[in-house]
């Protein structure tokens, strides 16, 4: 299926926004459930009273947003039904996964999401890794597969999750919004690591086979204390450093789950049942402290 | 009046006081009262001096310095906040916070020295750097407040200053102009301005193409704090690449992209084309790049660049690693990608890319370096920045250097405090600063930057010489260079730059001056504006796809794509709505570009702006209820921004608006309304007089010449001892006036005298411009000025405690002072108002003969020899001594000034100009009684021959004479400011009226018969300049005199008191008319003649009648040959080469 294009808003009015990105989430949430279900969660436990706070701030954030809009545009849009708006969620670490590479429309019907076999995750970089069987039927040379690049059967995405701000899943149930914070969204795109492990392989039979002369001879080799004002050892920083991070730190091996909306929808119903949400501050301040 | 200051103070606007501009704001002014009626479309300007009131007319230097010491030291000090030792890793040192000029104790600011005191005494006028840290002393933290580490220069009348805010009274107690603009720094007692800088935008993207070698280029300079690097996308063979310097060969853009981990070729497509399919054919070539080249992943697109990356780097990175570095931080430097997703860095490549295939699409899509919108300019403030962040560097690496040196030692005696050591090198901080400043050239290791002539000293020749400096803006394009472009006037220059202010020849249209009413940002924060525009309905970049990339419009914070937007004008307007509410800072700038189909946000510092009146509804906002509280003082300019009123608009945002000139050109679709039509003028072209009706290149004539013009330089002059000044001794405010010359307070420091002007041919004497002037009028103080010429000594010390002093005069046997030390004083210095001589010695130093020689401690009584080294005055012309001041420099030496005064009246050749490029010598001085008069007697000051107006068409100088006249006959003075000004037609009413006739013409009798003249002759006032030409310090002949030593010929130039010349070309025109002796005469005779003996037998030169080569003095013969040409023999001797002599007789005997 495609999330390809969930963030966009299709519809002018403003209704038909959040109800298009619920529909779209629909799908979406059932992957992310998944990582929730499997406790990956890797957004440790901010306290639940903080978490509120926070939703809340937003909450408020949101009504602005909408509130100016309308003033704006009351004469020539007016409002045709409201919906009550519900911030839930406090653990649920939904992870959003766009896939960059792949149609949102086969022909004019939304492309289904593919079957996953497996997935990876890198908590502390944020690295996604998501394995998609290849159709071994069709368009896939298996003596190829087997005799070049050892036996590949299945398409890796990787992507790294970026942080957001303020982006909300969302979905309506009984003329109701529910929005849940979204913790990270990753653009996943193929990613050959086939290539670079033959490629790999090959360099060192490559340098086994015609041994570098300089490498055959015999060497001296001198001991020195390193001097700590040598300047040569610097640690590592920036991206090589998170590339060091990332290259050292295991994969969490998660299993997919599928089907898991609905239930998720219910505990997240439950969870906004009798909470009232609150504007914290108005309109004005809110801009006031925004800029 | 106490309660009414109070009131005022109390006020929540910040005032900067000066009742200068009060004067403008007055309920009566300039004939307008109170309950007159408000016109708006007339009454506008007032917004003008409401503006230069807050604004000032040089604050842009020091909003920029300003923002430097207050916010941008900080930044600097968080950027480096931390020492560490390499020895002991428990050790740090963390700054906290920096102030300059004032202790963290102390509520008010440090007692500076006050300027001028700083400018008398050869100081530098600087307040202290105070650092607040936190150190380890063992196993001790501790905080210490108030360290000094340095001295930084301070900008006079920012708000480091001690002039900031003063009023009147202070500034004279002060000894300091009031009209003084401020803006320079006082470094050794030289005033410095650091000129305004001209440069191409930093960190955005510029597309050019050259059509004739088929190539398209999108190049961005990025810039930070650390480096500085230039990036560019270009096409080769129909093909893109990316280049930069630290990348040896050019790397095809898929590869690029894939290194990013846009690895699909699909969406490389969709990031650079979208669904453009004329984009997509001509882009597909490249995507082939990458396949011919074997690369399909990330890590191999890295490998591939990271074997092409050349950098001297001390750790050794694998080939994989230098690629990511390069990637993550090389390329467009100015985003350091420091995680693992190189998405942004994609996106903003795709773009470049993108904005070569739409250049290669449409050759019309690209950018013009030279429009003023693309152009930043680099303030006092920024450059000052740069350099003080690498000198605070290089400290910090000193000190910690030395810091490693103690803790290095094993066993010491104490604990080690690091505080110690700080002071060791606070002298590099100050010298640094001072030395850049003095000198002009700014050296910055971190960019490999090296700058000369950054720096100039301010030109005191004139008020308006010294104002037009303030404004000046230097580009940083080569002179020599024949392009056109970017001295060309750009349209998009109106109301930014002056349109007239430019200097002749080589820097014609490089050097350009800032309008009346512009100011220049200073850097604003990015990330709120950021959060604001997600609010607004901008979709994170990070978010979007890359499919629906180019669906909507982009959102560019900075050049950088932070989102994309559907309802671009929607956004565009609810934005300008929360600027014009106050909620974002009014210079940051928002206008959408429907090619690039882009909404560009801009926050940086050294974009040009200038407020405009807003237009809604087809209505101007500003209305008369406005402009009455604005003359009430109820309101200032501030307040207008803040109604909503007014708002700053930038180059880019002006081209995105509709701006109406006058307020009866308004019609509903226009969004702005100018503030006065004259500020497209700066503040030199200024002073023009019905500059709209001359020749344009007569307005830039004047605006070069009006620097040059003699008046009053400052309320202060007098106590001013500079090396040169010159002064009008009756300056007179013109009779035509325009509101600029109001707003500049050029009517209370002027530089001219409204002569009277009959333009008439009279004797021969004024061909070629030249004028005839009044001998009467000279008598009266026409023209009349003084110059005043400072020496400076220092008293030195020696080494070995010997010293120079000043000795005493010297008597003749009557006891009186011997000629040369008529002028001097008991003490050895000239007395004040003494007349000095050629020749004459006005101060008597003598220096110790030994001062070379080495101390010697055992006999201090031992006499020392003294050697006199007297001052003499040189010149043509007597002096008088008008100052005498004796201090002690910073270096505890006494310095002595004297002040030597010359009063000049106007002579032949002395050079005048009126105010529209129309300059002239005087040719003849004619006695009154000779020079026609006419009904009232009333005689000319100046005739000027007719001949100069019809080539000119200086159109201006004749309505001037006319506005002036009727003023002197109506008592008024008349205004002929640019666009507007008094009526022609109403001044010829006046005229009429007063009994003259409307054209300003007049009957005029000779003074030599008394016979009525021919002619009705143009007559009136015309406001005359005299220029700093002056024949006195021109004039030079020379019988006999110095040579010099090496060839023996005359020195060179009048200061040497040097020969004229006869030149080649002169020398070729004697040679063909055959005068053979003149042309001995001129170049041996009168020059460097010389005896030589010469041997007729070897035909090399010997010396008293004895040739050494052939040990004879046989066949020497004696002739006279130039010296210059006996040196040549022996230079050439002295390489190998004899040049032999053979002599003949030409007359045989």
């Amino acid at each position: 299926m495609s999330v390809d294009n969930k963030l966009f808003v299709t519809e002018e009015e403003e209704e038909d926004r959040t109800q298009d990105r619920a529909d779209v989430e629909d799908e979406s949430n059932d992957v992310d459930m998944t990582a929730e279900e499997n406790g990956t969660s890797s957004a440790v436990a901010n306290g639940p009273e903080k978490e509120q706070q926070e939703q809340e701030q937003v909450k408020s954030e949101e009504v602005c947003g909408e509130d100016e809009e309308k003033e704006e545009e009351e004469e020539e849009d007016p409002i045709v039904e409201e919906f009550p708006l519900n911030i839930s969620g406090n653990d649920e670490s939904l992870h959003v996964f766009q896939y960059a590479n792949r149609p949102r429309l086969i022909g004019r019907k939304p492309a289904e999401h593919p079957f996953i076999s497996a997935a990876r995750y890198k908590s502390k970089s944020h690295l996604w890794e998501i394995d998609i069987p290849l159709d071994e039927e069709a368009f896939y040379n298996k003596d190829k597969a087997e005799s070049d690049w050892s036996g590949v059967n299945v398409q890796t995405l990787k992507g790294v999750g970026v942080e957001n701000n303020g982006q909300y899943a969302a979905f309506v149930k009984d003329m109701q919004v529910y929005l849940v914070p979204v913790e990270r969204i990753a653009q996943l795109k193929p990613f050959f690591k086939y290539i670079d492990d033959v490629n790999l392989t090959r360099k060192q039979e490559d340098a086994k086979r015609n041994p570098n002369p300089t490498s055959q001879r015999a060497q001296v080799v001198t001991m020195s204390v390193k001097s700590v004002n040598d300047p040569s050892q610097n640690r590592l920083t920036g991206s090589l450093l998170a590339h060091k991070v990332a290259d050292e730190e295991a994969n969490l091996e998660l299993t997919w789950a599928e089907g898991t909306f609905e239930q998720f929808k219910e505990t997240v119903v439950k969870e906004a049942e009798g909470k009232t949400l609150i504007a914290l501050e108005k309109q004005e301040d809110y801009i006031d402290n925004l800029v | 009046m106490v309660a009414a200051t109070k009131r005022r103070k109390t006020h929540i606007h910040k005032h900067v006081k000066d009742e200068a501009f009060d004067d403008l704001l007055k309920p009566v002014y300039k004939g307008k009262k109170l309950t007159d009626e408000i016109n708006t479309a007339q009454d506008k300007w007032h917004l003008l001096p409401a503006f230069l009131k807050v604004k000032g007319l040089v604050k842009q230097h020091l909003d920029s310095f300003n923002y430097f010491v207050d916010t941008d030291l900080k930044k600097i000090i968080k950027a480096n906040q931390m020492i560490l030792s390499d020895v002991d890793p428990e050790f740090y040192l963390k700054y906290v916070d920096i102030r300059v000029g004032k202790k963290s104790s102390s509520s008010t600011k440090d007692y500076l020295t006050p300027p001028h005191e700083c400018r008398l005494r050869d100081m530098t006028y600087s307040a202290p750097i105070y650092v607040d840290i936190e150190y380890t002393r063992g196993r001790n933290i501790i905080m210490h407040k108030d360290v000094e580490i340095g001295r930084m220069p301070i900008m006079l009348r920012s708000n480091k200053c001690i002039l900031y805010d003063a009023d009147e009274s202070r500034m004279a107690k002060l000894n300091e102009c009031p009209l003084d603009p401020g803006g320079y720094f006082i470094v050794n007692g030289t005033e410095k301005v650091i000129l305004v800088q001209e440069q191409l935008s930093k960190n955005r993207i510029i597309v050019e193409a050259d059509e004739k070698k088929g190539i398209v280029q999108a190049s961005v300079t990025s810039s930070t704090h650390e480096r500085k690097s230039k990036t560019y996308v270009i096409t080769k063979n129909g093909k893109i690449y990316l280049k930069h310097n630290s990348i040896a060969e050019e790397i095809p853009i898929a590869v690029v992209l894939k290194a990013c981990g846009i690895l699909s070729d699909l969406e490389i497509m969709q990031l650079v084309c979208g669904n453009d399919s004329s984009y997509q054919d001509i882009f597909a070539v490249n995507l082939e790049e990458s396949s011919k080249l074997d690369i399909y992943t990330q890590q191999q697109a890295l490998e591939y660049i990271g074997a092409k990356v050349k950098t001297m780097r001390r750790q050794k990175l694998t080939i994989l690693q230098e690629g990511i570095e390069a990637i993550a931080t090389t390329v467009i430097a100015h985003l350091t990608v420091e995680a693992l997703d190189f998405r942004e860095k994609a996106l903003y490549i795709a773009m470049m890319t993108r904005r070569v295939v739409m250049a290669m699409y449409n050759p019309k899509m690209i950018d013009d370096r030279d429009y003023v919108g693309n152009k930043r300019l680099e303030l006092a403030g920024q450059l000052i920045s740069l350099l003080f962040e690498d000198l605070f560097k290089k400290f910090n690496n000193d000190f910690k250097l030395s810091i490693d040196k103690v803790l290095k030692k094993p066993n010491r005696a104490m604990e080690y405090d690091a505080l110690l050591s700080i002071n060791v090198h606070s002298n590099n901080i100050t010298s640094g600063l001072n030395r850049a400043i003095s000198t002009g050239n700014w050296s910055l290791k971190r960019f490999k930057m090296e700058r000369a002539g950054v720096t100039h000293v301010l030109s005191r020749l004139s008020y308006i010489s010294a104002l037009g400096m303030m404004t000046r803006i230097s580009s940083q394009f080569e002179k020599s260079r024949k392009v056109s472009g970017p001295r060309a006037l750009q349209p998009s220059q109106f109301g930014m730059l002056c349109t007239a202010d430019t200097p002749e020849g080589e820097a014609c249209g490089l050097v350009k001056n800032l309008a009346l009413m512009t100011h220049i940002t200073t850097d604003d924060e990015e990330e709120p504006i950021k959060r604001l525009c997600y609010v607004l309905g901008v979709e994170d970049i990070t978010l979007v796809d890359s499919a629906s990339l180019h669906l909507n419009y982009g959102v560019y914070l900075n050049g950088t794509l932070i989102g994309s937007i559907r309802f671009p004008t929607k956004f565009v307007t609810q934005f300008r709505h929360l600027r014009r509410t106050g909620k974002v800072s009014e210079f940051i700038s928002i206008y959408s570009n429907s090619h690039q189909m882009a909404v560009h946000i801009a926050t940086d510092g050294g974009r040009i702006c200038r407020p405009l009146i807003i237009v809604s509804d087809g209505q101007s906002r500003v209305k008369d209820t406005h402009l009455r509280q604005l003359l009430d003082g109820k309101l200032d300019f501030d307040d207008f921004l803040k109604l909503g009123l007014v708002e700053y608009l930038d180059v880019n945002e002006e081209n995105d608006s509709y701006i109406a000139l006058y307020e009866k050109d308004v019609i509903p679709s226009m969004t702005h309304l100018e503030i006065e039509p004259f500020t497209i003028l700066g503040a030199v072209a200024g002073l023009i007089p019905y500059p709209h009706h001359n020749q344009s290149p007569r307005n830039t004539y004047q605006c070069a010449m009006g620097k040059q013009a003699i008046g009053a330089i400052a309320y202060n002059q007098f106590k001013r001892i500079d090396t040169l000044l010159y002064l009008m001794t009756y300056p007179q405010q013109p009779m035509v006036k325009t509101k600029t010359i109001e707003l500049i307070d050029y009517d209370k420091l002027p530089a001219g005298q409204n002569a009277t002007v009959a333009v008439m041919s009279y004797s021969g004497y004024d061909i070629e411009d030249a004028l005839v002037l009044n001998k009467s009028s000279i008598d009266r103080g026409f023209g009349r000025c003084e110059t005043r010429r400072k020496t400076t000594t220092v008293l030195k010390r020696y080494a070995n405690h010997t010293q120079d002093i000043i000795g005493g005069m010297r008597v003749d046997e009557s006891g009186e002072p011997i000629w040369q030390h008529q002028s001097l004083g008991p003490d050895g210095l000239g007395e004040v108002g003494m007349k000095v001589q050629s020749g004459q010695i006005y101060i008597n130093k003598s220096v110790p003969t030994n001062s070379a020689d080495a101390p010697n401690p055992n006999n201090v009584n031992v006499q020392t020899q003294y050697r006199e080294a007297p001052v003499i005055y040189r010149g043509p012309e007597p002096s008088h001594i008008d100052q005498v001041m004796m201090s002690v420099s910073d270096n505890d030496q006494a310095l002595i000034k004297v002040l030597l005064r010359q009063n000049r009246r106007p002579e032949l050749g002395d050079k005048f100009s009126s105010r529209h490029g129309q300059k002239g010598v005087c040719g003849i001085i004619v006695k009154q009684e000779d020079m026609p008069f006419n009904d009232q007697g009333i005689v000319p000051d100046i005739i000027m021959n007719p001949h100069g107006f019809p080539s000119r068409m200086t159109v201006g100088k004749m309505i001037e004479l006319i506005s002036g006249k009727a003023g002197v006959m109506n008592g008024t003075l008349e205004y002929g400011t640019c666009f507007g000004g008094s009526k022609l037609e109403d001044m010829s009413k006046i005229l009429v009226d007063q009994g003259f006739n409307y054209s300003g013409k007049d009957m005029l009798y000779s003074g030599i018969t008394g016979e009525c003249l021919q002619a009705y002759i143009f007559f009136g006032p015309i406001y005359y300049q005299k220029l700093k030409h002056m024949v006195l310090d021109k004039m030079h002949a020379r019988a006999r005199g110095p040579r010099a030593v090496l060839t023996r010929q005359p020195t060179e130039g009048r200061s040497r008191d040097g020969g004229l010349r006869l030149g080649e070309m002169e020398r070729d025109c004697v040679i063909a008319y055959g005068a053979s002796q003149l042309l001995l005469e001129r170049l041996m005779i009168s020059s460097d003649a010389f005896e030589v003996d010469v041997c007729d037998k070897c035909g090399l030169m010997g010396y008293s009648g004895w040739c050494t080569t052939c040990k004879s003095a046989e066949n020497i013969i004696k002739m006279t040959i130039p010296y210059a040409a006996k040196l040549l023999f022996q230079e050439l001797l002295s390489m190998n080469i004899a040049p032999r002599l053979r002599l003949e007789d030409i007359f045989q005997q």
